[in-house]
C-alpha cells in the first residue's frame, strides 16, 4: 500500500513540474494504472470487487488518457505556453503544500493512515497544479490527480464503497473529461492556444 | 369526506387544469372559466369553513411532508381571494382576448392563484415556501410577458429585489418556527427563549412587510402593480398584498404568540407610518394606478393599525377588544379586496379607452362610459371612507380600537393609540382628498385630451366585473355585523362579539349600518320624486367672465397644491419654470414640477450605493483568473484542515 501511494505521489510532483503536456498525459495514465492496481490487489479475489477494479484500471489507465490525448491532438499549441513559475519554484511549492497536508491529516478513520495522508497529499498537489499551470489540459490533469486522490481514500476504505457509487464516479469522470475536452477544443479554437491565462478578459 | 373537502379538492383540481389548459391549446376562454370554476369552489369551501363546518385537510405540521388544509384563518382568505378572482377573471377574458401570448398570460394567472390558495392551504414550512416564492415570481413573468421594454425590466428587477432581499425573512421565520416545531405546537416556541422568538418575529415583519408594502418596506409596490397587466393589478393590490398580511397574522397571532408589547408597538408605528405616508404620496401622483398602488399602501397601513391594537389589546389581557380589532383588520382586508380591484380593473378600462392614465389627459369620463365610470366612483367613495359604505365600517372598526386603546391602564399605549388614532383620523380625510381628486379628474369635468372624448364603454364582461364588485361594496356594507362575530372568533381566545345587522360594540355604542344605508336610499328615492320632472338649467358655467376653455379646468398638480404648501417641508417638490422672453416680452414659459418620492432619495439610495461599494470592494478577489479561483480553493482545503488537526472545528 505505501508502496502505490509513495508511486502515486511523485507521478502526481511529475504533473506539476513536466513540460510537455503528452508527458503529464502519460504520468497521469500511470498514476491511473497504479490506482487500478492497487484495487485489484486489495479486492482480494472476490468476483464482483475484481469485475469493478477491472473498470476502474481501464478507465483510469486508457479510456481517460486516451480522451486527452484525442483532446491534445486537435489543440495544437503554435507557440511554447511561457509557465509562469520556474521548475524549482512549482517544485518547491508542490512539496510545501504536501508537506502541510500531510502534517495536518486529521484521522479521519476511513483506512490506512497512509492512504489517508497519500489521498489529501493527492488532492492538494492536484489543485496546486490547477493553480499552478497555465495550458487548460493540464489543469485538467491536476483535476484528475486531485480525484485519483480522492479515489485512493474510496478503495481504501475496510469493506469499501457501494458499487453503484464507484461506477457513479467512474462515469462522472469521464464525462467531466468529454467536457473539459470540448471545453478546451472551443477555447483553442476561439483564441488559438489553450492558455488560460488568457481567459481574464472574459470576466465583466 | 365531507361536502366542503371535496368542493376543495375538485376546486385546486380544476384550478390547476385552467392552469395547465392553455399550454396544452385549450381555448383561453375555457382555461379561465376552469380557472373560474376551480377558485369559487375552493372559495366557497373556505366561505364554509369559515361559517363553522370542520376545519378541513391535516393540520399544521413541522416535517417536510407536504400537507394541505383549511382552518378557518384560511378559509376567510381563500373565500377573499375567490371574492376578487371572479371578476377578475371575468375581467381577463376580454381584456387578455387577442393580446400577444395571450395563453401565457392565462396560464400565469392561473399559476399566480394557485400559488395564493397554495399560501393559505399549505400547512407545513416546504409548501408555504414554495407558494409564496411561485407567488412572487407569477406576477413578474406576466409583467415581462406583456411587456419587455428596459423600463419594465427595470421596475422587475426592483421587484424581484426587493421582494427576494425582505422574503428572507419569511424563509428564516418559517424554518426556524418548523425547527423548533411551533407550527404544530404554538406553545413550542416560547420554551425557546426570548432570542430566537424575537429572530422570528422580527423576521416575519420585515419579510411579510416587504411583501405587504409596509413603510418603509414598499419600495417595490408603487413601481410593480402599475405595470402589470390590469387584471393582475387586481389581484396583486387586491389579493397578494394581504396574503402577506395573512402569513403576518399566523406568525404574531398564533405560531410565535404570545408576543412581546413592543411587537404590537411596532406595528402600531409602521401602520401608521404606511397609512399616512402612502395617501400623501397617493395625493401627489400623476398617473392613476400609481395612484391606486400608494393608496393600497395606506390601507395595509390601516390593516397594521388594527393588527397593532390587537396585539396591544392581547398584552391588556383584553380578548374581547382585541377580538374587535382583529376582526377590523381582517374586515379591512376584505372590503380592500374588493374595491382596490375595482378601483384597478376601471382604471384598465380607462386606459383601454383612452391610452394612458395620466390624470392631467383624462376628464368627463362618467358620462362617455356611464358603467364603468359609476363602478368607479362608488370605489372610490368606498376607500375613501364615505359612510355607510364598507371602506368606512372597518376603518370605523378600527378608529374604535385604536381609541379604546388610547384610553387603556398603562400611560404609554395609551399614548401610543392616542397618536395612532389621530393618525388615523388625518390618513381618512386625506383619502377623501386623494379620491375626490381621482375621481374629479377621471370622471367628471370636460375631457382634457381629444382622445378622451372618443372614449366609449368596453365589451359587457369588462364593464360587468366592476359593477359586480361594487355590489359587493354595498353589500359588505350594509351587514357587516354578520361577519365580524365569525371573524373575531379568529383572534386568540375565540371570544364572542355581539352579531346582528348592526355593529354593536361594547362600551361604545354601535352602527347601525343597514339602518344608515336604508335611510340613505330612502332619502335619495326621496328627493328623486320631489325633483319630479324638472332637470339642471343648461346654461354655460360662470368663470368670472372669462371664455371657459379646457385649460381652466384642474390639473392633478392644482388640485393639490394647498396641500402641498403646507407639508413642502415634508414632501420637498421641486419645480422648475422656464421664462424665453424676447426683447422683453414674454414667448413661451414651460413648467416643469414633481414630488420626488424621498425615500428612494433619502433611504433606497444611499442604502443601494453602499451595497453597490462594498460589492466593488468584494469584486477585487474576482480576478477572473482560473489558476487564482484554484489557489483560493487550495487555501480554503488547507485551512480547514489546519482547523480540523488543531481542534478548532470538527
Amino acid at each position: 500500500m505505501s508502496a502505490a501511494v509513495a508511486a502515486m505521489v511523485a507521478l502526481g510532483f511529475g504533473v506539476i513540474v513536466v513540460r510537455r503536456r503528452s508527458v503529464a498525459t502519460a504520468l497521469v495514465a500511470v498514476q491511473g494504472l497504479v490506482l487500478g492496481v492497487t484495487a485489484l490487489a486489495l479486492a482480494g479475489g472476490e468476483g464482483g470487487a475484481l469485475a469493478l477494479a477491472g473498470a476502474i484500471l481501464i478507465v483510469r489507465a486508457a479510456a481517460i488518457p486516451l480522451l486527452l490525448v484525442i483532446a491534445r491532438r486537435r489543440t495544437p499549441e503554435r507557440a511554447l505556453v511561457a509557465p509562469t513559475t520556474s521548475v524549482a519554484t512549482r517544485l518547491l511549492l508542490g512539496t510545501a503544500v504536501v508537506l502541510v497536508a500531510v502534517a495536518a491529516t486529521p484521522p479521519l478513520g476511513l483506512g490506512e493512515r497512509v492512504a489517508e495522508h497519500g489521498a489529501l497529499a493527492l488532492l492538494c498537489l492536484g489543485i496546486t497544479t490547477v493553480a499552478v499551470r497555465r495550458p487548460a489540459l493540464l489543469q485538467v490533469l491536476g483535476i484528475l490527480v486531485a480525484e485519483n486522490g480522492v479515489y485512493l481514500l474510496a478503495i481504501a476504505v475496510p469493506g469499501g464503497v457501494p458499487a453503484v457509487v464507484e461506477l457513479g464516479v467512474l462515469f462522472d469522470l469521464v464525462l467531466v473529461v468529454t467536457v473539459a475536452g470540448a471545453f478546451a477544443g472551443k477555447i483553442h479554437e476561439r483564441v488559438g492556444s489553450g492558455d488560460t491565462d488568457l481567459l481574464r478578459g472574459l470576466r465583466d | 369526506m365531507g361536502a366542503a373537502e371535496a368542493a376543495a379538492v375538485l376546486g385546486a383540481a380544476l384550478l390547476l387544469a385552467g392552469t395547465v389548459g392553455p399550454l396544452l391549446r385549450l381555448p383561453s376562454g375555457a382555461a379561465l372559466a376552469l380557472q373560474a370554476a376551480g377558485i369559487s369552489l375552493a372559495g366557497v369551501a373556505g366561505a364554509a369553513v369559515l361559517c363553522g363546518v370542520a376545519p378541513l385537510g391535516s393540520g399544521f405540521q413541522d416535517g417536510l411532508e407536504p400537507a394541505l388544509g383549511v382552518d378557518g384563518l384560511s378559509g376567510f382568505f381563500l373565500a377573499t381571494i375567490a371574492l376578487v378572482a371572479l371578476p377578475a377573471l371575468a375581467y381577463g377574458r376580454e381584456y387578455l382576448r387577442g393580446a400577444p401570448r395571450e395563453r401565457w398570460l392565462v396560464a400565469l394567472g392561473g399559476l399566480f392563484l394557485l400559488a395564493l390558495g397554495g399560501v393559505v392551504a399549505a400547512r407545513d414550512a416546504a409548501v408555504f415556501l414554495a407558494a409564496w416564492e411561485l407567488m412572487t415570481l407569477a406576477p413578474a413573468a406576466a409583467i415581462l410577458v406583456r411587456r419587455s421594454d428596459a423600463e419594465v425590466r427595470h421596475v422587475v428587477f426592483v421587484y424581484l429585489a426587493v421582494t427576494h432581499l425582505g422574503g428572507t425573512g419569511v424563509w428564516i421565520a418559517m424554518l426556524a418556527l418548523a425547527h423548533y416545531g411551533a407550527l404544530a405546537d404554538p406553545g413550542a416556541l416560547a420554551g425557546q427563549g426570548a432570542a430566537v422568538q424575537t429572530l422570528v418575529i422580527v423576521g416575519a415583519l420585515i419579510g411579510f412587510g416587504t411583501k405587504a408594502g409596509l413603510m418603509p418596506l414598499h419600495a417595490w409596490l408603487p413601481r410593480a402593480h402599475p405595470v402589470a397587466p390590469s387584471n393582475f393589478s387586481a389581484l396583486m393590490s387586491g389579493v397578494m398584498v394581504k396574503v402577506a398580511i395573512y402569513g403576518l397574522v399566523r406568525v404574531l397571532f398564533e405560531w410565535a404568540a404570545p408576543v412581546p408589547l413592543w411587537v404590537g408597538l411596532a406595528l402600531l408605528a409602521a401602520g401608521l407610518l404606511s397609512a399616512f405616508g402612502g395617501v400623501l404620496f397617493a395625493l401627489v401622483q400623476r398617473d392613476l394606478k400609481r395612484l391606486l398602488a400608494f393608496s393600497s399602501i395606506e390601507n395595509v397601513g390601516i390593516v397594521a393599525l388594527a393588527l397593532g391594537a390587537a396585539l396591544v389589546f392581547l398584552w391588556e389581557g383584553d380578548r374581547t377588544w382585541a377580538g374587535i380589532a382583529f376582526a377590523a383588520a381582517l374586515l379591512h382586508v376584505l372590503n380592500h379586496a374588493v374595491f382596490k380591484s375595482l378601483l384597478f380593473l376601471a382604471a384598465g378600462s380607462f386606459e383601454r379607452a383612452v391610452g394612458s392614465l395620466d390624470l392631467d389627459r383624462l376628464g368627463g369620463l362618467l358620462r362617455r362610459m356611464p358603467w364603468t365610470g359609476a363602478g368607479f366612483l362608488l370605489g372610490a367613495a368606498a376607500i375613501a371612507g364615505v359612510p355607510p359604505l364598507n371602506g368606512f365600517v372597518s376603518e370605523w372598526l378600527t378608529l374604535q380600537a385604536l381609541v379604546h386603546v388610547a384610553f387603556g391602564p398603562a400611560l404609554g399605549t395609551g399614548l401610543a393609540g392616542g397618536v395612532a388614532a389621530a393618525g388615523l383620523a388625518a390618513t381618512a380625510a386625506l383619502a377623501l382628498f386623494c379620491f375626490a381628486k381621482a375621481t374629479g379628474l377621471v370622471l367628471l369635468g370636460s375631457p382634457r385630451r381629444p382622445e378622451v372624448g372618443g372614449a366609449v364603454e368596453p365589451g359587457r364582461a369588462m364593464r360587468l366585473a366592476p359593477v359586480a364588485l361594487a355590489g359587493g361594496c354595498v353589500a359588505l356594507a350594509a351587514v357587516p355585523g354578520l361577519l365580524v362575530p365569525a371573524l373575531a372568533k379568529l383572534a386568540p381566545g375565540a371570544p364572542t362579539v355581539a352579531g346582528g345587522a348592526a355593529l354593536a360594540l361594547p362600551g361604545t355604542g354601535s352602527l347601525p349600518s343597514p339602518w344608515l344605508l336604508l335611510g340613505i336610499v330612502g332619502l335619495t328615492a326621496l328627493a328623486w320624486r320631489l325633483r319630479g320632472g324638472r332637470r339642471a338649467a343648461p346654461v354655460p358655467a360662470w368663470a368670472c367672465g372669462q371664455r371657459v376653455e379646457p385649460a381652466l379646468g384642474w390639473t392633478s398638480a392644482g388640485f393639490t397644491k394647498p396641500l402641498v404648501l403646507v407639508l413642502g417641508a415634508l414632501l420637498r417638490p421641486r419645480r422648475e419654470v422656464e421664462v424665453t422672453r424676447t426683447a422683453g416680452i414674454v414667448e413661451s414659459v414651460t413648467y416643469r414640477g414633481e414630488i420626488p418620492h424621498r425615500f428612494d432619495t433619502h433611504l433606497y439610495r444611499p442604502l443601494r450605493d453602499r451595497a453597490l461599494a462594498g460589492a466593488a470592494l468584494v469584486r477585487r478577489i474576482q480576478s477572473g483568473s482560473v489558476r487564482a479561483y484554484a489557489a483560493y480553493l487550495l487555501a480554503l482545503v488547507l485551512t480547514m484542515l489546519v482547523l480540523l488537526r488543531v481542534g478548532a472545528i470538527g
